[in-house]
């Protein structure tokens, strides 16, 4: 019975050494045993594997929630940071393309120009004037004619060494005299005071006058206070009264007040000015308008006649 | 116990150990569940039963490994024996008998393979097996025997059905 254990001993042990060695180098073949197992096993382990990898990640998160919160709170003060950045970009980046246009109306403008920066506004809406940061000391003085590049905003009213006061096209106390484009009739605008900035009074300083909405007005340089042919505004009512030869109208200046960041100040008003027609497409009137643009063409604008 | 009952629990540990707790890793290594339970029928039933468990569990894991059939087998049958041996003495006198046993049988089976797999041409460094693998694959084992020894033991007890359950200190028959 002893030599049989022994023997049988033997046996498992060269057996399993044989095994042992068989299967020690790669292994490209799987035997039959070894397949049924796996295949038998694999899909509890596809199982297992996946509820472990639910658990170790539910683990996981709940483990990682502080640093997750944390984390939550930085990217929070990030976003908020980088949203004040975007924030100062845009409004650097419209200054830019202000700027640049304001350099693009530069060449057309007298060699005697300043170009200022707003800087106060007034605190009550029926006031229209605005405070710049140019004053004596630049060369301003009272009643110079201010410009940008979509066309007159007004005109100085006072100035300290460092700022000037412009009062507005559309304030009450500012008159211009102005010729309607293509019809050379010569007319008055004056400010309304209107609180929103977008309307001032054409009148008319002719009789029968055939003053028409859709009218470009400029100014005559009669007044030697503004160059002949500066952009004023366009007529976009007309009223007549019966029995009255004269007609009245609204006009919407070109300037958009309420944007208003950056002027020129023309320093010697009889200096020619050949202002950039036509009008870029980023006109407000001409986007504003019923879709076609103001028919000027690239046409000298001829000297205003006097009634 | 049922050598069906036990296959199956083999299994199941090995598949726990596996897929279920694969990303469980304690000092880089995964306990050895099977171990536990090698050792308890061995503390339970004496050397040669733990000897035969180890073998048949060792077996079974080589087959799903696909790796050096039969060492595995070899190892697991000394781990069985070991804590057969051991348990001849020691089991029942003191709670912390069990992870002591996992302990060295742990060792010994870890060391077994590695000189083994030198014997078949499989060459891994001593020392770094020793603190890699070894060392770290003792304390784990006897730290989930710790955990997992009562309730294997009781499953051990329970599906006995083969000879007289060993009593404490008592030696095996």
């Amino acid at each position: 019975m002893g030599r049989v254990y022994i023997i049988a001993a033997a046996l498992l042990c060269l057996l399993l050494s044989a095994l042992i060695y068989v299967t020690s180098d790669v292994r490209t073949r799987v035997s039959l045993p070894e397949v049924a197992l796996r295949e038998a096993l694999a899909p509890v382990q596809n199982a297992f594997s996946t509820a472990s990898q639910w658990v170790t990640e539910s683990v996981g998160a709940v483990g990682s929630f502080p640093r997750l919160h944390e984390e939550n709170r930085e990217l929070r003060r990030n976003v908020a940071r980088l949203e004040a950045e975007l924030f100062a970009l845009r409004s650097v980046q419209a200054q830019n393309v202000r700027l640049r246009e304001m350099l693009d109306l530069k060449p057309h403008l007298p060699a005697q120009s300043v170009v200022a920066r707003v800087v106060a506004r007034p605190t009550e809406h029926w006031f229209a004037h605005i405070t710049i940061n140019r004053g004596r000391s630049d060369g301003l003085r009272a009643g110079l004619p201010v410009v940008d590049e979509r066309g007159i905003v007004g005109q100085v009213e006072s100035v300290t060494p460092q700022t000037a006061r412009v009062i507005l096209l559309v304030d009450p106390k500012s008159a211009v005299g102005g010729v309607v484009v293509g019809t050379d009739e010569p007319v008055l605008v004056e400010g309304i005071g209107d609180p929103t900035g977008q309307r001032a009074s054409v009148q008319p300083l002719v009789r029968d006058s055939g003053l028409t909405v859709g009218d470009e007005v400029v100014t005559s340089g009669l007044s030697r206070v503004f160059p002949k042919g500066l952009p004023i505004g366009r007529v976009v009512e007309v009223a007549r009264s019966e029995g009255e030869l004269r007609s009245q109208g609204i006009l919407q200046p070109y300037v958009d007040f309420a944007r208003l960041d950056w002027v020129s100040v023309i320093v010697d008003p009889s200096a020619e000015v050949l202002w950039p027609w036509p009008r870029a497409a980023s006109d407000p009137l001409v986007e504003r308008s019923t879709g076609d643009a103001i028919p000027h063409g690239d046409a000298p604008i001829e000297e205003a006649s006097t009634p | 116990m049922k050598p069906w009952v036990y296959l199956g629990s083999v299994l199941c540990l090995y598949l726990v150990e596996t897929s279920l707790f694969s990303s469980l890793t304690v000092w880089g290594v995964r306990p050895d569940l099977v171990l536990v339970l090698v050792c308890a029928v061995g503390l339970h039933r004496g050397l040669r039963d733990g000897a035969i468990a180890g073998f048949l569990a060792g077996l079974l894991l080589d087959l799903g490994e696909g790796q050096l059939i039969g060492l595995g087998a070899v190892t697991k049958a000394l781990a069985g024996a070991g804590a057969g041996l051991i348990g001849q003495t020691l089991f029942g006198t003191n709670a912390l008998v069990p992870a002591l046993v996992l302990l060295c049988a742990s060792v010994l089976e870890q060391t077994a393979y590695l000189f083994g797999s030198w014997a078949f041409g499989v060459y891994r460094p001593f020392g770094d097996g020793l603190w890699r693998v070894i060392l770290p694959s003792a304390w784990v084992d006897a730290l989930t025997g710790i955990i997992l020894f009562p309730l294997i033991a009781s499953l051990v007890r329970r599906y006995s059905v083969i000879g007289k359950e060993r009593g404490v200190g008592s030696a095996e028959g």
